[in-house]
């Protein structure tokens, strides 16, 4: 049984048709171009593309050679050569890459889920302490950019030898520790890493006169430190960043699905860390000769800045008053039950009054 | 045997054809790229992004499968496995080094020292000079996978130094505030064609006297004029709450520049702005396309163009309402369709000898477009 098709054929060496007769018997293709006669053997044509009218064949062996034959030839092929060319041989090859791509995509999501943040830690902890500082630093500068640091040299002035001391009787592991206070009115404190401690202006207005408190979630923040928690969240945020980047190569849908997930995942990392830093704050507060119950009123005080601030005003205020600092943490009541438990009698505080309203107007209340 | 077989066999043995009888176009339909469109999306969520390579692929393989100039269509000979392979090495090569330049300074640089903010600005420059060269690669890679009748096609020359010119323009197009843009087109551009070969024919980049006839800076003047009030407008209009607030005397709610609402805001507004400069631009963008293509002739013809403003005014309304309604799984058709406009409009005249254009042996690079994929500077064409 043969079929024979009238074709054109590109040799591939210049541009110029051949009109060509080309027969399908068994084995291969019989092309005759009446200068010349040759075969192709079915298992190395190549299926190029096909038109409504048309479709084009290529050979492996020689790579820019085209056969032109009217569409019907497609068919043909396939009959002569069901093994290699009819239609689902195509289409296995391409699920069996994608099944391939799937995998890897999932190595990747481990890689991003799960190594990423596994190695955060051990590189957090290999990582010299002056490099963290500097990093720390420079972080602290940028923030800076974006929030309002309070001008008030005299209230950082006082608050930081407290801090020093608290970080040196803890083992925080840094001796300088540097606070800065941001004017925003959402009750927060955050670690950078190297001892760069934020608070905002909404944290001193929660607490109030209450000090201790003030010092207490100071405390925690030191418990970041220690623990260079500020560290791995960097790492872990430019390793999922730096993998992001080189696998999507920029922007898509598939990179915001991996982002909402990794901030997923941040935040129960970020909860574990918060247990770890309020043990860690504990231990700084005894050496202080601090009540570790301030910690629970420091949480109280900032959830109820938090409903004072929303009662009675507009839905978009409530967003934006979010209780930042709670969100991330673990459920605040447990944590208030927990620090209460542990109360003891506190020593003298660090600051006298005078200096402690200082410390407070260090922003001169402007925001509220 | 068609009318254009017998048309070549009649001119035997030299196999030359008149351009007239090149009748160039393209005849994409646009379900088929909604299709391919559609899996490319899905697939990339599943695969984390990695099928899009092969997805661009398919896209480039059926685009160029149904543009023809007589009765051959080109062929697209690039493999999804290539692109991937030339992305991994662009990332090893550059991508991974500049990110690790960019973090690491901050671990080894403290705040206080004026020489941190060096890195990032050389850093970035340096970025904006291998843009170029990514777009010169992913060019020559296009080319070399581009075959018309059996006869690939090439580009030489030097990425490094259309990268530099690139940047130099980019430079001077900043400075004029975008006035130098239009000429740094028609430059890179020659720099481009002025290095394309088809088989062993060279293509040149002519001032000739139709291609020079095209008012470019009339019409950019328009284009510039209408994009500042359409940029100014948009900003104005985005920005509202603020403006209005600060405008009271009071502290402006960073609150009114985040959430839903707002997000809403923009991206409607968007949608108005890119239709609005779409139009001012529409002529000045006609004139420019048809500016480089009437400069171009390879083998003895000369290519021209009668694309039109309307044809641009149309094709940014629908394109945007593609995109809008499909959710924006319609970019493979919205980019066919341009190239499709742009195919149909061209012409060729003079003679082509087919016979006479041979293989090029010398010019096969073996690399994919990866770097301008990692700088995300691929359109799928």
């Amino acid at each position: 049984m043969t079929r024979q098709f009238d074709g054109r054929f590109f040799d591939g060496k210049s541009a110029n048709a051949a009109p060509a007769i080309v027969i399908f018997e068994t084995g291969g293709l019989f092309i005759d171009l009446a200068t010349r006669a040759f075969s192709w053997p079915y298992r190395d044509v190549a299926i190029l593309d096909c038109q409504a009218n048309e479709c084009r064949f290529g050979i492996a062996s020689e790579p820019d050679a085209v056969l032109v034959l009217p569409a019907d030839a497609r068919e043909t092929l396939a009959e002569f050569s069901p093994d290699q060319h009819s239609r689902h041989v195509g289409a296995r090859r391409l699920g069996g890459a994608v099944a391939v791509m799937i995998a890897a995509a999932g190595l990747i999501a481990a890689t991003l889920f799960i190594g990423v943040p596994a190695a955060s830690g051990p590189l957090a902890q290999a990582t010299p302490r002056d490099f963290e500082q500097r990093i720390g630093a420079n972080m602290a500068a940028q923030i800076q950019t974006v929030f309002r640091r309070c001008a008030n040299d005299q209230s950082l002035a006082l608050l930081r030898p407290v801090m020093e001391e608290m970080a040196a009787n803890g083992n925080v592991g840094f001796e300088t520790i540097r606070v800065n206070i941001v004017r925003t009115s959402a009750p927060n404190a955050f670690a950078l890493p190297g001892g760069q401690i934020m608070a905002t202006s909404g944290l001193l207005d929660a607490v109030g006169e209450d000090q201790e408190a003030f010092l207490a979630v100071m405390a925690h923040e030191l418990g970041h430190v220690r623990n260079r928690d500020g560290l791995r969240a960097f790492y872990r945020n430019a390793g999922l960043g730096l993998l992001l980047e080189v696998i999507t190569g920029g922007s898509g849908l598939a990179q915001q699905a991996v982002l909402i997930a990794g901030q997923l995942t941040q935040l129960r990392h970020t909860r574990e860390q918060e247990s770890a830093a309020d043990d860690a704050a504990y231990t700084i507060m005894e050496h202080a000769d601090l009540d570790p119950a301030a910690l629970a009123r420091a949480f109280s005080a900032i959830t109820a800045s938090v409903s004072d601030n929303t009662e009675g005003s507009d839905e978009k205020s409530d967003r934006r008053r979010l209780p930042t600092w709670l969100k991330t943490h673990p459920d605040t009541k447990e944590r208030i039950a927990d620090a209460n438990a542990r109360t003891s009698a506190s020593g003298q505080l660090p600051l006298n009054e005078t200096d402690w309203a200082i410390v407070r107007d260090a922003c001169n209340q402007k925001d509220d | 045997m068609s009318e254009y077989a017998e048309n070549e066999a009649a001119s035997e043995p030299g196999g030359r054809v008149s351009g007239r009888d090149l009748p160039v176009g393209n005849r994409s339909e646009i379900l088929a790229m909604l299709w391919i469109g559609f899996y490319t999306t899905v697939l990339n969520i599943f695969t984390l992004t990695i099928f899009r390579f092969w997805g661009r692929t398919h896209f480039r393989r059926r685009l160029w499968a149904d543009t023809y100039a007589g009765e051959d269509t080109i062929e697209y000979t690039g493999r999804g496995l290539e692109l991937f392979v030339g992305f991994l090495i662009a990332i090893f090569t550059f991508m991974a080094p500049f990110i690790a330049i960019i973090v690491g300074s901050q671990f080894f640089i403290g705040p206080d020292t004026w020489y941190l903010v060096l890195v990032p600005i050389v850093a970035y420059f340096g970025f904006f000079i291998v843009i170029g060269i990514a777009i010169f690669l992913a060019r020559r890679y296009h080319l070399s996978r581009t075959r018309y009748r059996g006869v690939r096609f090439a580009q030489t020359g030097s990425a490094t130094g259309f990268g530099f010119a690139a940047f130099g323009y980019g430079l001077l197009t900043a400075i004029t505030f975008g006035w130098f843009g239009p000429e740094a087109r028609i430059r890179l551009s020659r720099r481009m064609w002025d290095n394309a070969y088809f088989g062993n024919e060279k293509f040149s980049f002519t001032n000739n006297e139709e291609a020079t006839k095209e008012p470019v800076y009339k019409s950019f003047a328009l284009a510039w004029v209408g994009g500042m009030i359409g940029y100014f407008a948009w900003f104005g209009f985005i920005l509202a709450p603020v403006i209005s607030a600060s405008m009271q005397g009071n502290e402006p709610d960073p609150a009114d520049l985040q959430g839903i609402e707002f997000m809403v805001r923009v991206y409607a507004s968007a949608i108005v702005f890119a239709i609005f400069v779409g139009l001012a631009m529409a002529w000045h963008e006609a004139v420019m396309i048809r500016r480089i293509i009437k400069s171009l002739d390879v083998a003895g013809v000369r290519f021209s163009s009668r694309l039109s403003t309307w044809d641009i005014i149309e094709l940014t309304i629908t394109n945007v309402l593609l995109l809008v309604f499909t959710l924006g799984f319609g970019f493979m058709a919205v980019q066919m369709r341009v190239w499709k406009r742009i195919a149909n409009r061209i012409s060729l005249d003079g003679e082509i000898d087919f016979a006479a254009i041979k293989q090029n042996e010398d010019m096969a690079p073996s690399q994919g477009e990866g770097l301008a994929d990692g700088l995300d500077l691929i359109s799928n064409f």
